[in-house]
């Protein structure tokens, strides 16, 4: 039975009524090989142990939190990812050398450092630096830490916690909380700090709000979702104000957006779109709100046959992505690192196959191409489920385009194994 | 002349059976016409080569199984896990724990299986067997050794996988005892056998069945321990909002 609590009652008084009975650990082991077949192979050995602790007080409320503890045994050096003098490594190299270039003009660089900034100099320079300049051995992150107090009319989340906006598979416009990479569309969403309401309406209905601290409130985010269904599809419209925290470092502008998605079936085939519209505030650059808006889109269908074969179909339109790769630059690489955007280009498609054989076995062959550039990563994979909480999986990521010119020709191939053991 | 062997099927059937499909479905109604129930079980596949999948789950409904919710407790792998059935489970939701993610699940999944068992997302749907299928009582005799009708179910749409279903129903306990489930070529690809009923409270109930896939020669036996009727249960559980609680 529902019970209403009063706002002031905290974790602390959660747990004194509750007993530990309700204690939940868990998480998982993972460990990714891959194998980049440049020209002399490189192995990059990632570790990640995710420890995740819940305790739950039903129909009142929990606590939850998450550790993520990553360990590079091998790191990649980011400088042989991609075929010497491609665009890929151009643009990288030009995030670079803007970024010490800002730390110049901010009298944050010693002599030495301003000594060595040619790009050659300073390629060679980062290159000889201990692995772990780039990647520190050991990373900690909380991913999840968050009190959950349930109310007669409203769950309330407090802390960091994962959002998880959209319907899309490989692109979620509307997620602006995550950083999502298309080719690897079912990772773990990051945590966020935010404060989370959720009122109910009906068994599928309801509205969402969220604040995101930032600073102060100026530098804060937040925003809405409002979630119905009707006539069997899942429809919801959403708004924000978004500011990221690295708005100064990376010269990023708030934003506004304002989107929607839905998700069904025409007949058996199952369909889901989603759409945003933003809006960034650049101030002070002569621009006006309306210049600088764009919208992503996302589209696709899926179909699994009597036989256990699933097919899908994915668009994507990124209206902030360029039409040409003589275009990618570096301030195309700080969208997609702060989240705004999933490649460089303006369309792309993605599609593929997955089918379970002999019970333990799941083959899948996905391809996302860039439709600008014309170059493609084909996404073979073999997972093999050793046991209920062990799996094997084998993986490939192979470019196919113009090796220098090109998205993902430009990228060397790669071969990953990844282990995964839960507990 | 076809219409009229129908007729006269019709005719001799009806002459042949003590008693009507319907008076047989409204007493198997009758034994199923708890509020709600609670179950935890332990799901067993048994692999084509012999090895074993083993899973703890905890499922609810009410409303005459018109709402429906499973909860994985085991293995670590799929822990937390939930799937929501509404509309007698024409409206399905999954939640996962790690994507935080709520996806509704598509008609065309609905005939693959779940947590790589030999139950699907419709095998555990609850539906009207009157409003969904065409019922027709095609014999009486003994099966396992237990007397039954044998009544065939024909979908009155071709909405699931299944093109015809023929279920083996006790003339005393008026439960299944075993039934057969046919793919679009008529051939049989599914058997649900009933091992173990006992009587839980006032409703005899199938605390252990097996549903065998003839094709793949996989199994999956389903063993209810702790089974409660008629607890008051929230109605507040089959919704979105607790997949994401």
């Amino acid at each position: 039975m529902v019970k209403p609590m009063g706002i002031t009652l905290t974790a602390a008084a959660l747990a004194i009524g509750g007993g530990f009975d309700n204690l939940h650990f868990g998480g998982y082991l993972e460990n990714r090989t891959s194998l980049m077949l440049a020209g002399d192979e490189l192995f990059t050995d990632i570790a990640t142990v995710r420890v995740e602790g819940a305790w739950n007080r039903k129909n009142r409320g929990g606590i939850e939190a998450h550790a993520i503890l990553t360990a590079a045994l091998q790191p990649l050096d980011p400088f042989e990812t991609f075929r010497q003098g491609s665009v890929m490594e151009r643009t990288f190299t030009e995030l670079l050398l803007g970024s010490m270039t800002l730390l110049d003009s901010l009298g944050l660089l010693d002599t030495t450092m301003q000594a060595i900034f040619s790009s050659s100099d300073f390629k060679s320079f980062f290159r000889y630096l201990p692995y772990t300049s780039f990647y520190p051995k050991e990373k900690l992150v909380m991913d999840r830490a968050l009190i959950k107090l349930f109310f007669k009319g409203c769950d309330l989340f407090i802390g960091r916690q994962t959002i998880a906006w959209g319907t899309g598979y490989a692109f979620n416009p509307t997620d602006i909380w995550n950083k999502k990479n298309p080719l690897d569309p079912g990772a773990p969403k990051t945590g966020i700090n935010a404060l989370r309401i959720e009122i109910p309406f009906g068994s599928s209905s309801g509205l969402c709000m969220i604040a995101s601290p930032g600073a102060d409130f100026g530098r804060s985010s937040g925003g809405f979702r409002l979630k119905g269904t009707i006539a069997g599809y899942d429809l919801s419209a959403c708004a924000m104000r978004i500011m990221n925290a690295d708005m100064k470092l990376l010269a990023i502008p708030p934003r506004i957006m304002a989107g929607a998605d839905m998700a069904g079936q025409i007949g058996e085939v199952g369909v889901w779109m989603e759409g945003a519209a933003f809006n960034p505030v650049y101030g002070g650059k002569n621009y006006t709100d309306f210049d600088s808006l764009y919208v992503q889109l996302d589209a696709g269908c899926d179909y699994t046959f009597e036989n256990g074969l699933y097919l899908m179909l994915e668009y994507y339109y990124n209206g902030l992505g360029q039409t040409a790769s003589d275009n990618y630059h570096a301030a195309d690489l700080v969208n997609m690192f702060s989240g705004a955007m999933s490649g460089f280009g303006r369309n792309y498609l993605l599609y593929g196959m997955r089918k379970t054989l002999f019970d333990r076995f799941t083959i899948s062959a996905f391809a996302l191409g860039n439709m600008n550039d014309r170059s493609v990563m084909f996404l073979p994979a073999l997972e093999y489920v050793v046991s209920d909480n062990i799996s094997v999986e084998i993986g490939g990521q192979i470019g196919i385009g113009d090796k220098q010119e090109t998205e993902y020709g430009s990228v060397y191939n790669s071969i990953l194994l990844k282990c995964t053991g839960y507990f | 002349m076809i219409r009229n062997a129908v007729s006269i099927a019709v005719l001799f059937s009806a002459s042949v059976f003590a008693v009507s499909v319907d008076e047989i479905l409204d007493k198997m109604e009758e034994n199923e016409n708890y509020r709600t129930s609670r179950v935890e079980m332990t799901q067993i596949t048994v692999m084509t080569g012999g090895r074993e999948n083993v899973s703890r789950l905890i499922s609810y409904s009410m409303d005459d199984g018109d709402k429906g919710l499973m909860e994985y407790v085991s293995p670590a792998r799929i822990k937390g896990m939930k799937i929501l059935l509404l509309n007698g489970g024409d409206d399905i939701w999954f939640y996962s724990p790690r994507t935080a993610r709520v996806r509704k699940i598509a008609s065309h999944q609905k005939n693959q299986s779940i947590n790589n068992s030999d139950f699907s997302y419709e095998d555990l749907s609850a539906k009207d067997r009157r409003e969904e299928y065409r019922c027709t009582l095609i014999g009486t005799g003994r099966k396992n050794d237990i007397a039954c009708y044998t009544i065939e179910m024909i979908p009155k749409k071709k909405t699931g996988s299944y093109s015809k279903a023929v279920m083996w129903i006790d003339k005393e306990k008026y439960v299944p005892v075993e039934g057969h489930f046919f793919d679009e070529n008529g051939e049989l690809w599914k058997k649900l056998l009933i091992v173990h009923v006992e009587k839980v409270g006032k409703y005899w109930t199938m605390n252990n069945i097996e549903m065998r896939n003839v094709f793949k020669g996989s199994k999956t036996i389903m063993n209810m321990e702790k089974i409660e009727y008629d607890q008051e249960l929230d109605p507040a559980m089959f919704t979105e909002r607790y997949l994401k609680q």
